[in-house]
């Protein structure tokens, strides 16, 4: 119990805030600027926590991964145009309401189910993350192996558009994984000579090429394309406020949409974009009469932005109480916390009791912090859709090479960079899912060492899963999620 | 968001066919080939070879399997809307950055691949490309020193 009240006292301490408000005025400057996405933003600030503290560093990427789902409904509403595919809901009513002059009340709307829906989450994760470690301690290898099946096939179902081609780019990202030395024999594997891949290939490199690098190539066709810019501007005049009655009115959408949201976050590879629509549905169904869903009702924006925000800290629980990522913000916060020679997972809990209480305190403070930057800063975070992608693109570039170079001093993690910046980008080119990849990619040793225990003590024979109830139930229901998904993408297809 | 009710082209049925064949092909050469040579027996418990061999085996499969599935069933598989430009010049960008950076320092590459970008993502406005320039080159001169 001290360990944890010493962990909440390192969360407010002056310094641990300080990079807490950066990485949510970060957060919001990376939302509304036009090309930059989440995940591009998190890889490219991993090098720049290489000199913080574990929770500072923590602190800075949580900071910045809550607030740019926020800041990127900005420019949703105002100008109709989602910096991320999960903010596309957004736009739905959150643009009508902009048109008929109610831009500031969306605005602020936006704001606060952002701020209720992350402390949900935050509260999810504080109270489901220990049992659930708990539990996965006394499970078996086999049920791991088992668990990280599943949650690939989940993953791969659900970021892209076939089943065959995600499952293919997470088991190639798992192939990538057993580069370098062998964890049982010590022998090198497919390092090709080089010794810098002794150690395996770098995270980070794999991270900011994939993620950032890889993105900007995609961001510059649409600039090479002419499609321009636009610039957002929140007209002065017009109904802006936003007063306790209709808070009172909002409020059960803001619930639901929190809970809906924290669900769907649990869950490996559904994400922020499910979350949103499926609160939008929910909260269109659920219709009084009166309430016209798509031409600016209030509780459109309500639903998706609530929904949204809870999804990035319950999407920490499978990463904080079993070492799995259930979306890319996760995986580059396994990056982080490596560097600084934490491992995610149940062990966690034993090992870093305090930091673990740290990041539970880090995560509500940037809450409270989130609300009190987007409020003041509701106007004016839109005059930054005046950046132009033309800058954007060469500075984050510069900053993806840096911040390569930067983690071991070493011109070969660049080159590497580049490498899978020209992989992701012929990935996304040719339909195979980059999160699904990455993933797999984090998962790999750990699911190595998983299925190697597994067939030691299974002596080869699939059989022994006949004594393994929970391993069991959970690979008939990954297959049933396998055959169900194959279904629905053949009669969506046809 | 944008108002383009053009139906989107479709690929050609020997564009899939080149890409499923590339693909199954560098998984069928990973696996009797690259892997073997690239892994030793460890002689120790289970073969270090064992899991690439099985992710390679299984990566093959499933690109089979999709490739053959969108052939055979006819699925429409439309074309990527952009050419190849955007790669080959940030790409190139890239690649100028680590060479200057490797030579040069952290500063310089800033100093010469901001420049660069901006004039060949189409800038054209010298003092947003100045001040753009000597803003990062500098912060990052701050931070290498």
């Amino acid at each position: 119990m001290s360990e944890a009240l010493l962990g909440f006292g390192d969360a407010l301490h002056p310094l641990n805030v300080a990079f807490i408000v950066l990485g949510v005025l970060m957060g919001y400057v990376i939302g509304v600027l036009p090309g930059l996405n989440r995940p591009a933003a998190l890889a490219i600030a991993v090098p720049l926590s290489y000199y913080m503290t574990p929770l500072s560093a923590v602190a800075f990427l949580i900071g910045i991964a809550k607030a740019s789902g926020a800041g990127g409904a900005t420019t949703a509403i105002l100008i109709n145009t989602p910096g991320e595919p999960n903010a596309t809901v957004t736009c739905l009513d959150g643009y009508p309401m902009a048109k008929a002059g109610k831009a500031v009340k969306a605005l602020k709307v936006a704001l606060y189910g952002s701020v209720i829906g992350d402390v949900v989450g935050t509260l999810a994760l504080i109270m489901i993350a220990k049992p659930l470690a708990d539990f996965a301690l006394r499970i078996g290898p086999i049920e791991m192996t088992a668990i990280m099946l599943f949650a690939l096939t989940l993953i791969a179902a659900l970021a892209g558009n076939s089943l065959q081609r995600g499952l293919a780019a997470g088991i190639f990202g798992i192939l990538l994984a057993t580069v370098g030395l062998d964890i049982e024999s010590g022998t090198p594997r497919l390092t090709f000579g080089q010794v810098e891949l002794l150690d395996g290939i770098p995270l980070l490199a794999v991270t900011v090429g994939m993620l950032a690098l890889s993105e900007m190539i995609i961001q510059a066709e649409d600039v090479l394309a002419h499609r321009g810019d636009q610039i957002a501007s929140v007209p002065k005049e017009g109904d802006s406020s936003f007063n306790w009655r209709e808070f009172l009115h909002v409020l059960p959408t803001f619930v639901r949409s929190s809970l809906i949201g924290t669900g769907i976050g649990i869950l490996p590879g559904l994400g922020p974009t499910v979350a949103s629509f499926a609160s939008y549905a929910a909260a269109k169904r659920l219709a009084r009469p009166g309430e016209e869903f798509g031409k600016g009702e209030i509780k459109g924006v309500a639903a998706a932005e609530t929904a949204d925000n809870a999804v990035v800290p319950a999407s920490f629980i499978p990463l904080f109480a079993l070492g799995l990522p259930g979306s890319v913000s996760a995986a580059i916060l396994i990056a982080a916390l490596m560097i600084h020679g934490v491992v995610p997972g149940p062990r966690m809990f034993a090992e870093h009791e305090r930091l673990v209480s740290g990041i539970y305190g880090t995560m509500l403070i940037t809450a409270a912090v989130m609300l009190v930057v987007g409020r003041v800063g509701l106007v004016g975070f839109a005059q930054l859709t005046r950046v132009p992608a033309t800058v954007i693109i060469p500075v984050v570039t510069v900053l993806c090479l840096v911040g390569a170079y930067l983690e071991s001093h070493s011109f070969f993690a660049v080159e590497l960079t580049i490498g899978f910046a020209v992989l992701g980008y012929l990935m996304h080119r040719f339909d195979y899912s980059r999160v699904t990849f990455l993933i797999g990619f984090v998962i790999g040793p750990q699911f190595e060492l998983s299925l190697r225990q597994s067939i030691i003590i299974s002596g080869g024979d699939f059989t022994v899963l006949g004594k393994h109830p929970i391993a069991l139930a959970i690979v008939a229901i990954a297959l049933g999620a396998g055959l169900y998904f194959l279904r629905s993408g053949r009669e969506r297809a046809s | 968001m944008s108002g383009d009710s053009r139906p989107p082209e479709l690929r050609s049925r020997s564009s899939v066919l080149a890409e499923l064949l590339c693909l199954t092909g560098l998984a069928l050469v990973a696996f009797v080939w690259i892997i073997p040579l690239q892994v030793s027996g460890g002689g120790l418990g289970l073969d270090p070879g064992f899991l690439p061999r099985l992710c390679a085996g299984a990566i093959g499969l499933l690109v089979l399997a999709d490739g053959l599935q969108r052939l055979l069933r006819g699925q429409p598989v439309e074309v990527y809307p952009a050419g190849w430009s955007a790669l080959a010049r940030v790409g190139g960008l890239a690649v100028l950055g680590a060479v200057v950076l490797e030579f040069a320092g952290i500063a310089a590459a800033a100093l010469v691949t901001i420049p660069v970008g901006m004039l060949i993502l189409g800038e054209r406005r010298p003092i947003l490309i100045a001040a753009t320039t000597a803003l990062v080159a500098g912060l990052l001169f701050l931070f290498q020193r």
